[in-house]
């Protein structure tokens, strides 16, 4: 029988410190006002997270409580879910989706679906990042039938090896490759094309061309691929490890852009030493214009009701110091200098 | 002591003491000690940056100029400059706060963050908000440009 200590998954659940602010759950204001519309949940347990991600803030081999770990560098704070859903109700207009993060571990499949079902009557749209390494088929199914809309995979790592080394068996985790990509074309099989995600993080270790041809795989399977910037989390077996270089993260964002509208394909690209960007398979003017257009540098996300990323992530993966994804569309300042680190040695 | 409301929440009170003056948009208060000025960060200011992270100020001995900065701050999800209400030169940095600069989420007008000589005082604090009544005045315009924005996350 399941223990249950009073803060546990479903009564209880962690948000991300800019849906609490956004919820008026923590004080304060983001920067240059940018704005979130997606609740951003994970699921809580006593016993924590089983996997060893070394670039994760919920590592079990982590000191701490694990809902008191930083998980992407801030504070994770834990509520009631009914009072959530309650501040939810109350800022309707401000909350367009809301996303549940699953842990592996736990009964993280019952109690995702009993926090799709609590939060069902609020009417917004419900994406689920799946734990693929406690979730089968037939549970991908129930998400959906429950009311998940979108179905994500957090991938991470760009290759086999990486994955290996980062979640894998090189770590003393849990997690395989092979189920991962499987439990994508899951996602992509049950909530239908264009309704699955797969986060992929930059600046583990892959080659640029790695990661071009993951996000092209990615993108063939009929998912979207949701890139984010490396950005070291202290305590993690990472914390010493470089943040993404910016260069390499805008000539990533602008190739996933390409991929993910059909502008560009993996093969269309040329790559220089070290696996480098060279050309992005496409003239000159239009990635002039594409690149000005600020677009490809914002959030990749989950959309809201005007087909935008809905889940902004304000300063999720660098901090507001040092933007990597725009949670707002980026202005000339902005633009000049993202053209400025594309063009980095 | 101005207290300042928005809507019903606890913690969106905003206390601003009426014998302090205050930086308009940085919301740095200022207390005059005889011929030297303390600052910090008001109440106001502490709520709207969330839980400060890193605070950085010039180094003891720099002049520094009203409406430029004498150091600025970070917290998970934002960062800004402290611009100084005063001109002057900096002689004394609270280090610990700077150090651990939740201290000021803790008790904002007792963890001041610089000790200023000032050069022009009477000038500076001139267009300053002071007493209760101009107070209330400038934050209720403040709290106002917050609320048109859609930034203000009280109920």
């Amino acid at each position: 029988m399941k223990t249950i200590t009073k803060t546990e998954s479903p009564e209880y659940i962690q948000l991300s410190l800019a849906a609490a602010m956004t919820l008026g759950l923590r004080p304060g204001i983001f920067y240059r006002g940018a704005k979130l519309s997606c609740i951003n949940l994970l699921l809580t347990y006593g016993k924590g997270c089983a996997g060893s991600c070394a670039y994760c803030g919920l590592q079990r081999q982590r000191s701490g409580r694990f809902n008191r770990r930083s998980f992407i560098r801030v504070e994770w704070p834990t509520f009631p879910l009914a009072e959530i859903a309650a501040r939810m109700k109350k800022r309707e207009a401000r909350v367009e989706r809301v996303c549940i993060s699953m842990v592996t571990g736990g009964g993280a499949v019952e109690d995702t679906l009993a926090v799709i079902r609590a939060l069902k009557p609020l009417g917004k749209p419900v994406s689920v990042l799946m734990a693929p390494t406690i979730l089968d088929q037939k549970q991908v199914m129930e998400l959906k039938k429950a009311g998940a809309g979108i179905g994500s995979v957090a991938i991470d790592a760009a290759t086999p090896e990486l994955f290996r080394r980062m979640r894998g068996e090189g770590v003393g985790g849990p997690h395989r490759w092979n189920r991962y990509w499987q439990c994508l074309g899951e996602a992509v099989e049950v909530f239908g094309p264009g309704n699955a995600g797969c986060h992929l993080i930059a600046g583990l270790g892959e080659t640029e061309k790695e990661m071009v041809q993951t996000m092209q795989q990615v993108v063939d399977m009929g998912a979207n691929a949701h890139l984010f910037s490396f950005y070291p989390e202290e305590g993690s077996v990472l914390e010493k490890q470089s943040p993404c270089p910016a260069g390499r993260f805008r000539r990533l964002q602008l190739a996933s852009y390409l991929i993910r509208n059909g502008f560009s394909t993996y093969g269309r690209f040329s790559f220089g030493g070290g696996g480098r960007i060279a050309g992005f398979g496409i003239g000159i003017a239009e990635a002039d214009i594409i690149i000005e257009s600020g677009v490809p540098f914002m959030t990749s996300g989950c959309p809201g009701q005007d087909g935008m990323a809905a889940c902004t992530r304000p300063y999720g993966d660098g901090p507001p110091g040092d933007i990597r994804s725009y949670p707002f569309m980026p202005n000339l300042e902005d633009i000049a200098k993202i053209k400025m680190e594309m063009g980095d040695k | 002591m101005v207290l300042i409301t928005a809507g019903t929440k606890e913690d969106c009170r905003w206390d601003l003491p009426d014998d302090l003056y205050y930086h308009r948009k940085d919301h740095i208060w200022v207390s005059v000690e005889g011929s030297l000025v303390r600052m910090g960060l008001d109440a106001f200011g502490q709520w709207a940056a969330g839980t400060l992270a890193q605070m950085r100020t010039f180094p003891v001995g720099r002049a520094i100029r009203k409406g430029h900065a004498f150091g600025n701050l970070e917290s998970g999800k934002f960062i800004g400059p402290m611009r100084s209400p005063v001109s002057g030169k900096i002689v004394e940095v609270n280090t610990e706060v700077v150090s651990n600069p939740s201290m000021v989420n803790d008790d904002n007008y007792g963890n001041w963050i610089v000790l200023v000589e000032p050069s022009s005082l009477e000038e500076d604090l001139a267009d300053l908000p002071n007493g209760a009544a101009a107070i209330r005045e400038w934050m209720e315009a403040e709290l106002q440009e917050f609320r048109d924005k859609d930034l203000l996350n009280c109920d």
